[in-house]
C-alpha cells in the first residue's frame, strides 16, 4: 500500500474514490444525521414491523393450503368436519386456481400496504426534512460543500439517497422481505412463481411512491431557510394539498391528483386492479361468488366500492411534481 | 515562475450591483494578500476563484483551468470561508471526516486526515469530543481552516480568517499559513485589516470598489511610493544608542523610542532613506527592519484610494 503521508509534508498521496463513492458519503453522512432521533427510529421500526404482518398473513395462508400442516391439524381439532370441509376446498381451489388464490392473497395485502404508506411517509418525513438541505442552507454549509470537488448534481444524487433510503422502510422493504420470508415458509415453491407478479405490483407502487416522496421532501427542506419552517412546510403542504385536491376534484375528478398522495392511491389502485382481482374470483371461485352475493345482495362487482384505480394521470401529476422539484432544488443548491 | 491564478479583464455583477470591474491581475505561488476595505470585492473574487460564481465577462483561470463547474480543479483547492458554516450538533473529526471522504479520500483513510488537519489548525484534542456548538469563535476558525487544508490542496483560500481572533490566535493563524507555505501550498488570503498580512505575505492584491489598485510582491508595490514622509520606523537591538548616534550627527528632528522600536523624524527622509547603511555605520547596534511611514501597506493604500 502506498504510504499516506511522506515523512517531510503529511501530504496525501493515497488514490482517491470515483464519484458514486463521494455521493454515497453524502448519503452516508446525511442518513446519520437524518436518523438520529429517537421518534424517527421508533416510527421506522413500525413500518419495518408491516413486514411481519404480511409475513405472517402469507405464513397462514400457505399453512392453510397445504395438506398435513400442523395448523390444519389443529383447525380441525377446533371445528371438526365443517372446517376440514372448508380447508379442503381451499386447498383445491388453491391448486387449481393458483394465480388467483396465490396472487390475490399476497395482490390484497400488498394494496392494503399501500394505505399506510402515505401515513407513516408523512411523520417520517416530518421528522426529517429539516436535516436534509434546509440544514445546510440555514448554516450556509451548502458554500463549503459547493467548493468541494462535487457537483450540486453529487449533492442532490446524495440527498436524493438519504430520503429514498428510509422511504424504502415504509415502501419497499416490507413487501420484498415479506415476500422472501412468506415464500420460503410456503408449503409449495410454485408459490414464489404464483407471487411473483404481486411482488412487482408492489415494487411498482414502492418505488414511485419513494421516488416522488423523495423528490418533495427534498423540494421541501430546500425552501426553508430556517430549519423549522422546513417541518411546517411539509405537514402544511401535505394538508393543503389534500384539501385542495378534494375541493378541486368536485368540478373534476382528474383534479383530486393534484394531491400526490391521492394520485398514489390512484395509482396503486390502477396497477393493483382490485376490481380484476375480484371479478375473476368471483367468476372462477364457486365459494368466493356465493360469499360475494351473499355480503353484496347479489350486486356487481363494479358495484361495490373498489375500482381498477388509474395510472396515466395520477403518474402524470407524480411526474410533473418531480420535474418541478429537481428543476427548483437544483437552483436553490446552486453556488450562485 | 508561472502564475497560478490569471484574471483578464475580469468583471463580476450581481444584477445591477457591481462586484468586480474589468481586473486584470497575476498571482504567484506563495502567500499572498487579498486586501481591500469591506465592500472591495474581495468575496467576491475569492468566489469566482473558488467556483462558487461565475464571471460576467473576461476569464479566470486558477491552475490553467477555469474553477467553475470544474470538481477535479476544486479538488486541489481548500476554502475557509467568512462567515461561520459549521454544523452545530457535529463533533469536528466526524464532520472532517465526512468532508474527506466527500473529497474523495477513502472512508478508512478519513480518520488520520481529519486528525491531523485539527493537528495542524492547532485545535488542542481536549476539544476533539465537544460538539461543534459549544466552541468559541476561535475554535470555529481552526475547524474551518482543518476543513480547508484537510486534503492537502495545492491552493488554501481564506476569507477573512483572523476575524474575532485575539491577537495570540492571530499570530498563530500566522504560523500555521507560513508551514503550509513551506509545505508547498499556496495561500491566498484575504483581510481589510493591512497590517495583519503585512508580515506574512510576499505578494498583494489591493482592491477598491471592485477594482484592482496594485497587485504584485511588497517591494514592487512599495517602489509605488514617490511621497516620502518625514517619519522612520526602525527596528534594532539598542534604540536609544542608535538615536544618539544619529543625533550627534545632526539628523534628528525628535525621536521616540520603545522597546526595539525607534520612530524619528527626518528632515531629509528621501536622502535618508537611500544612505541610511553609511549613517548608521558606528554605532554598535543590529538593525532588523528601518520603513518609511509611507512604505506602511496601509499607508501606500490610504494614498491609492484618496
Amino acid at each position: 500500500m502506498k504510504h499516506a503521508w511522506n515523512a517531510q509534508y503529511r501530504r496525501w498521496e493515497g488514490k482517491s474514490v470515483g464519484v458514486w463513492q463521494r455521493r454515497l458519503s453524502i448519503a452516508r453522512y446525511g442518513l446519520r444525521l437524518c436518523l438520529s432521533g429517537k421518534i424517527i427510529k421508533i416510527f421506522l421500526v413500525l413500518a419495518f414491523a408491516q413486514t411481519f404482518l404480511l409475513g405472517g398473513v402469507f405464513f397462514l395462508f400457505g399453512q392453510l393450503v397445504a395438506p398435513e400442516s400442523a395448523l390444519l391439524t389443529w383447525l380441525e381439532g377446533l371445528g371438526g368436519q365443517e372446517i376440514i370441509k372448508i380447508i379442503s376446498a381451499l386447498t383445491s381451489w388453491a391448486l387449481l386456481y393458483p394465480e388467483i388464490c396465490v396472487d390475490g392473497i399476497y395482490r390484497v395485502m400488498y394494496y392494503l400496504l399501500t394505505f399506510s404508506g402515505p401515513f407513516l411517509s408523512m411523520i417520517i418525513v416530518a421528522l426529517f426534512v429539516h436535516r436534509l438541505i434546509a440544514n445546510d442552507l440555514a448554516s450556509n454549509a451548502i458554500v463549503i460543500y459547493n467548493s468541494k470537488a462535487l457537483t450540486r448534481w453529487d449533492y442532490l444524487i446524495g440527498k436524493f439517497i438519504v430520503v429514498s433510503t428510509i422511504l424504502s422502510v415504509v415502501w419497499i422493504l416490507p413487501v420484498i422481505t415479506s415476500w422472501v420470508l412468506s415464500n420460503f415458509l410456503s408449503p409449495d415453491w410454485s408459490f414464489f412463481y404464483h407471487s411473483f407478479p404481486s411482488l412487482l405490483r408492489g415494487l411498482t407502487v414502492g418505488l414511485v411512491a419513494v421516488f416522488s416522496l423523495s423528490c418533495l421532501a427534498l423540494l421541501v427542506s430546500s425552501f426553508a431557510r430556517k430549519t423549522g419552517a422546513a417541518v411546517a412546510y411539509w405537514i402544511l403542504g401535505w394538508i393543503s394539498l389534500g384539501i385542495v385536491a378534494s375541493v378541486a376534484s368536485v368540478a373534476h375528478p382528474a383534479l383530486d391528483y393534484i394531491s400526490p398522495i391521492q394520485a398514489i392511491y390512484a395509482f396503486s389502485g390502477g396497477v393493483f386492479k382490485m376490481l380484476d382481482l375480484v371479478t375473476d374470483a368471483q367468476n372462477m371461485l364457486p365459494f368466493f361468488g356465493g360469499f360475494f352475493n351473499r355480503v353484496s345482495a347479489g350486486n356487481e362487482p363494479s358495484d361495490l366500492p373498489i375500482s381498477n384505480g388509474e395510472v396515466f394521470l395520477p403518474l402524470l401529476s407524480l411526474s410533473l411534481y418531480c420535474i418541478i422539484s429537481i428543476v427548483v432544488v437544483s437552483r436553490r443548491v446552486r453556488s450562485s | 515562475m508561472k502564475p497560478i491564478i490569471q484574471a483578464q479583464e475580469l468583471s463580476c455583477f450581481y444584477g445591477i450591483v457591481l462586484g468586480l470591474n474589468n481586473v486584470s491581475f497575476e498571482v504567484p505561488a506563495g502567500i499572498t494578500g487579498l486586501v481591500g476595505p469591506n465592500g472591495a470585492g474581495k468575496s467576491t473574487l475569492i468566489k469566482l476563484i473558488t467556483g462558487q460564481l461565475a464571471p460576467s465577462s473576461g476569464t479566470l483561470r486558477v491552475f490553467g483551468e477555469s474553477p467553475r463547474n470544474n470538481p477535479k480543479l476544486l479538488g486541489h483547492l481548500g476554502y475557509c470561508p467568512e462567515r461561520e458554516q459549521l454544523p452545530k450538533d457535529l463533533r469536528p473529526v466526524d464532520w472532517l471526516r465526512a468532508l474527506a471522504s466527500v473529497s474523495g479520500t477513502p472512508w478508512g483513510e478519513t480518520k488520520v486526515l481529519a486528525t491531523k488537519a485539527l493537528d495542524r489548525a492547532r485545535l488542542g484534542q481536549e476539544h476533539w469530543k465537544k460538539r461543534i456548538g459549544t466552541y468559541s469563535k476561535g475554535m470555529k476558525q481552526r475547524v474551518k481552516l482543518a476543513q480547508a487544508i484537510m486534503h492537502d490542496p495545492k491552493l488554501v483560500v481564506l476569507d477573512e480568517p483572523m476575524n474575532g481572533l485575539d491577537p495570540m490566535g492571530r499570530s498563530e493563524f500566522g504560523e500555521i499559513l507560513k508551514e503550509l507555505h513551506q509545505g508547498g501550498t499556496s495561500v491566498l488570503v484575504s483581510s481589510h485589516i493591512l497590517h495583519e498580512l503585512e508580515f506574512l505575505c510576499s505578494g498583494f492584491v489591493m482592491l477598491n470598489w471592485g477594482r484592482v489598485l496594485a497587485s504584485g510582491s511588497q517591494i514592487d508595490i512599495r517602489k509605488t511610493v514617490v511621497e516620502w514622509s518625514d517619519e522612520i520606523s526602525i527596528r534594532c537591538s539598542q534604540p536609544s544608542e542608535l538615536a544618539a548616534h544619529l543625533q550627534a550627527q545632526g539628523l534628528l528632528r525628535g525621536f521616540l523610542a520603545d522597546g526595539q522600536d525607534l520612530t524619528i523624524w527626518v528632515n531629509e527622509p528621501e536622502n535618508f532613506l537611500a544612505q541610511w547603511p553609511t549613517l548608521f555605520a558606528g554605532c554598535d547596534c543590529q538593525i532588523f527592519e528601518v520603513r518609511n511611514k509611507n512604505q506602511a501597506l496601509s499607508s501606500i493604500f490610504e494614498r491609492m484610494t484618496r
